[in-house]
């Protein structure tokens, strides 16, 4: 598969060093300068340092869970416009709902496709 | 023997069951199938031996109040596990995930090209990893009857859309044995329901009906339309059922009591699914094998007027 150069400063959160990987391996391939957090208060702080375009989180987080790292980010002016797909374990209702009512933009469930993320990734960053 | 001195006998299976049970809340974090059969069973044997008591009346009162004391504590301990159950599984999937993205990593070559034979062995390793993705949501889906928690998330859709996704994931598994899956898509038939959980049901079955077909053997799916139903038959060619197969098979745990090396929760999941959407399953026999029915209720079939004098699978 080529490579291509998607160009997006991507924050990635996950306490799985595994994932992590699988994740910023991904997306450097196509060209993002990924941003790794292992827990949610790093990620809160990158997020307020390093001006990501894009945040992919995972929702069971140690010290702030994704939910929370997202409402965080919204209400703060600074951070409000990243835009944020959650990772989750579960496709049940009540957990996607509550990842759209922080204010995420998309959700992918666990195991999800590194292809498909990306995939994911350039329909939220494109979108308005 | 009379009542009276059944019941110390009865009280004293009551004590044990409960001291079993306890014991095995806290084995559950070692064994979770293992327990939930024994506790299947435990729980059982308490309903049994509570029945009994009861039906001393006032002459036991004090004795049957300990013992309902005890029925909470038990029905607490059966939350207990349930959660335990789809915590376990929640956590079960980042490992899965690991494996089945560094899989995809490898496949697509993002590493290296790789030889046909590598390419193949690692579609097996993919495809065994989400044979276990999907035994984690039966588990997950059986906590959540069990809890009362399954909610649902029924929407209209078309039903051929969902069929052909769930054959075509079913592909490689008919494939590596040879297996033809015939299926004719249905046309302009509608269904209201989970879609998720209608496709985990139908891959369920479909994964039943190539297991249990021979090498080389046959597998249909096909779409029947009553006024009220959509009838999805899934039919295999492993040889018909015997009457005792048939009624128990979708019993939760019916493999596991007959010895099989298979955590068994597939059908009953199959069934619990249908029965939520206020459908049903049904087994019966075809010539040299076995088909499986869910029927579910219908939204709209395009064809309903012209089609409603002749239907056909009643």
């Amino acid at each position: 598969m080529a490579n291509d150069d998607l160009n997006l400063r991507v924050l990635a959160a996950d306490d799985d060093p595994d994932i992590l990987d699988l994740i910023s391996y991904r997306l450097e391939r196509s060209g993002c300068v990924v941003l790794r957090a292992s827990d949610g208060e790093q990620a809160l702080e990158l997020a307020n340092t390093q001006h990501p375009d894009l945040a992919v989180l995972d929702v069971m987080m140690p010290k702030i869970d994704g939910y929370e790292v997202t409402r965080r980010l919204r209400a703060n002016p600074a951070t409000a416009g990243i835009k944020v797909i959650l990772l989750t374990a579960s496709a049940q209702e009540p957990d996607v709902v509550k990842g759209f009512e922080a204010g995420a933009d998309d959700y992918m469930t666990k195991p999800f496709s590194p292809q498909e993320l990306r995939l994911r990734l350039v329909a939220v960053a494109n979108r308005r | 023997m009379p009542n009276s001195r059944r019941l110390p006998l009865l009280l004293a299976l009551l004590f044990l069951a409960l001291i079993a049970k306890a014991l095995l809340v806290d084995e559950s974090l070692q064994a979770v199938q293992g327990t939930n059969l024994a506790m299947g069973g435990l729980g059982l044997l308490t309903v049994v031996a509570m029945a009994a008591v009861g039906r001393h009346g006032n002459q036991v009162d004090a004795k049957s109040h300990a013992a309902e004391t005890e029925n909470t504590r038990l029905r607490e301990h059966d939350q207990l596990k349930d959660r335990f159950l789809a915590s376990a599984a929640h956590d079960l999937k980042t490992p899965l995930t690991a494996i089945v993205g560094y899989a995809e990593l490898l496949v697509d070559g993002s590493v290296g090209d790789l030889q046909p034979e590598q390419k193949q062995f690692l579609h097996v390793m993919d495809r065994n990893a989400r044979r276990l993705e999907s035994m984690l949501d039966d588990l997950v889906l059986m906590a959540r009857i069990d809890t009362g928690t399954l909610r649902l998330e029924n929407a209209s859709f078309d039903l051929a859309d969902l069929l052909i996704e769930s054959v075509e994931k079913a592909l490689p598994s008919a494939d590596d044995k040879g297996l033809s899956i015939t299926f004719v898509p249905p046309e302009g038939v509608e269904v209201a329901a989970d879609r998720r959980r209608m496709g985990q049901a139908i891959a369920n079955l479909l994964a039943r009906a190539i297991t249990r077909s021979p090498s080389n053997g046959q597998v249909e799916l096909r779409v029947d339309v009553t006024l009220s139903q959509a009838l999805i038959g899934i039919t295999d060619s492993g040889g018909e059922l015997p009457p005792e197969e048939q009624r128990q098979l979708f019993d939760r745990y019916y493999w596991s009591a007959r010895g099989a090396a298979a955590i068994g929760l597939a059908l009953s999941i199959v069934r619990d699914i249908a029965e939520a959407h206020e459908g049903a399953a049904l087994v019966s026999n075809t010539q040299g094998g076995s088909t499986i029915t869910l029927a579910l209720p219908l939204v709209s079939h395009r064809n309903q007027l012209a089609r409603s004098g002749a239907h056909h699978g009643e």
